[in-house]
C-alpha cells in the first residue's frame, strides 16, 4: 500500500512542482514504485517539468468523471518504468473535481504503488482541499522569505484543522541561500523552524541547475552533469521520507563548492549564450 | 579634493539594520512562536447530527438543481466545506 504525500505551500512559486518531480524521480530511481499526481487543474505544470507533456491522453478530470480507469490515464516515464504521472487538465477548473473524487482515485492507485506524491496548487481554496483529501502526510514547502513563511503557517494551521497530526506535517525549505544567512541577510533554519513549530524534513539550496533541468524537461536527479551536491541533498530527503535517520545538512554542506577549473568552465558557459 | 571626498562619504554612511533581525522580528509579529489555534467543526458540534443535516442539504440542492437544469441527479456533485467558521457549499453540475 502506497504512502501518500501532498506537497503544499499556500504561496505560489516556491518550488512545489519542481520538488514533486525531483523527489518522485529520486524515489523511483531507488527502486520504489512511484506515482505523481498533478492536482493543479487549470494551471498544470508537472508534466512539463517531467518532460511528459506530449504523452498525455487522459487526465485526472477524465478519471473523476468516470470516462476512463485511473490506470489508463497514467503516463509512464520514458526512462524510469516504475515512475508514472497522473496529469491534470489545462482546460478544466479545480471546481470540477471534489475531495471525495480525489480520495477514491488515490485509494484505487494505492495498491499498485509504494509512494504517491500529490502536487498541490497554490492557495487554500478548492484545489488545496482536493489535493490534501487523499494524503496521509504533508510536505509544506517554503522559501526563506516572510510571505512564503506566513502562508506556510496558515497552511499548517489548515492541515491541523483537517486532522493531520503534528508528526505528519513536515517542512522543506527551498531556495536556501547559505551565503546570505552567513552575512545576516536571510532568516536561518532555526528562525523558520521556531516560527512554524514543525520538524524540518529538508533544506534545498538555490540552484541554477534546477532552472536548466526544468527547461530541458528532465528532473535534476536524472541529469548526470548537474550538481552532485543537489543530488545528495535531494536523495537525503528521499531517504528521510523512507524513514531513515539522515542528519539535516549543515550550512557549509548546502553550498556548492566548485573547484577553480569548474568555476571558470561555468563562467564561460554562462557567457556563451551572448545575452550579456 | 575629489580623492579625499571618497573617505568622507564613507564616514557618513548610515548603519543599516541587519535584514535577518528585521525579518525575525516581523515574522514573530506575524506568526508568533506559540502553537496555532485549531478549531475543528466537529469539536463543538454533534458530529452525527452535522452529518445528517449535511446529507439533507446536499440532497435538497441536488433535487432543485436537477429540476432547474434538467439533468440527472447523479451528475450533480455537492460538497459542503467549512472555511474559518463559514460554511461553503459548492455544487458541480456536469452538463456533458
Amino acid at each position: 500500500m502506497a504512502k501518500v504525500y501532498v506537497l503544499t505551500s499556500g504561496k505560489g512559486g516556491v518550488g512545489k512542482t519542481t520538488l514533486t518531480a525531483n523527489l518522485g524521480t529520486a524515489m523511483a530511481l531507488g527502486g520504489e514504485r512511484v506515482a505523481l499526481i498533478d492536482a493543479d487543474i487549470g494551471l498544470k505544470n508537472l508534466d512539463v517539468v517531467m518532460g511528459l507533456e506530449n504523452r498525455i491522453i487522459y487526465t485526472l478530470i477524465d478519471v473523476a468523471n468516470g470516462k476512463v480507469n485511473v490506470f489508463d490515464a497514467l503516463v509512464r516515464h520514458k526512462q524510469i518504468k516504475n515512475l508514472s504521472l497522473l496529469p491534470a487538465s489545462q482546460i478544466a477548473t479545480k471546481e470540477m473535481i471534489s475531495p471525495d473524487d480525489m480520495k477514491r482515485i488515490i485509494n484505487e492507485m494505492k495498491e499498485r504503488f509504494d509512494y504517491i506524491f500529490v502536487d498541490c496548487p497554490a492557495g487554500i481554496e478548492r484545489g488545496f482541499r482536493n489535493a490534501v483529501a487523499g494524503a496521509e502526510e504533508a510536505l509544506v514547502i517554503t522559501t526563506p522569505e516572510l510571505p512564503a513563511i506566513t502562508d506556510a503557517d496558515r497552511v499548517i494551521g489548515l492541515l491541523e484543522n483537517m486532522g493531520f497530526q503534528d508528526d505528519k506535517i513536515h517542512l522543506i525549505v527551498n531556495r536556501f541561500k547559505a551565503h546570505m544567512v552567513r552575512h545576516g541577510d536571510m532568516l536561518n533554519i532555526n528562525d523558520i523552524k521556531s516560527a512554524l513549530s514543525i520538524e524540518v524534513m529538508g533544506i534545498v539550496p538555490d540552484s541554477e541547475d534546477i532552472i536548466i533541468s526544468t527547461n530541458k524537461g528532465i528532473p535534476l536527479v536524472l541529469e548526470d552533469g548537474s550538481s552532485a551536491n543537489m543530488h545528495k541533498i535531494l536523495n537525503g530527503i528521499v531517504r528521510r521520507l523512507k524513514g531513515e535517520e539522515i542528519p539535516i545538512p549543515k550550512l557549509s554542506e548546502l553550498e556548492d563548492k566548485k573547484g577553480f577549473l569548474e568555476a571558470i568552465k561555468s563562467f564561460f558557459k554562462r557567457h556563451q549564450s551572448g545575452d550579456d | 579634493m575629489g580623492f579625499f571626498s571618497i573617505f568622507t562619504r564613507r564616514k557618513t554612511k548610515k548603519v543599516e539594520t541587519n535584514a535577518r533581525d528585521s525579518a525575525k522580528e516581523r515574522l514573530n509579529a506575524l506568526v508568533g512562536s506559540g502553537r496555532r489555534m485549531v478549531y475543528r467543526i466537529d469539536d463543538f458540534k454533534d458530529a452525527k447530527e452535522l452529518e445528517e443535516k449535511t446529507a439533507e442539504i446536499k440532497n435538497e440542492i441536488q433535487k432543485k438543481a436537477s429540476q432547474l437544469f434538467k439533468t440527472d441527479e447523479n451528475k450533480i456533485k455537492v460538497v459542503v466545506e467549512e472555511h474559518n467558521g463559514y460554511v461553503v457549499i459548492i455544487a458541480n453540475i456536469n452538463f456533458e
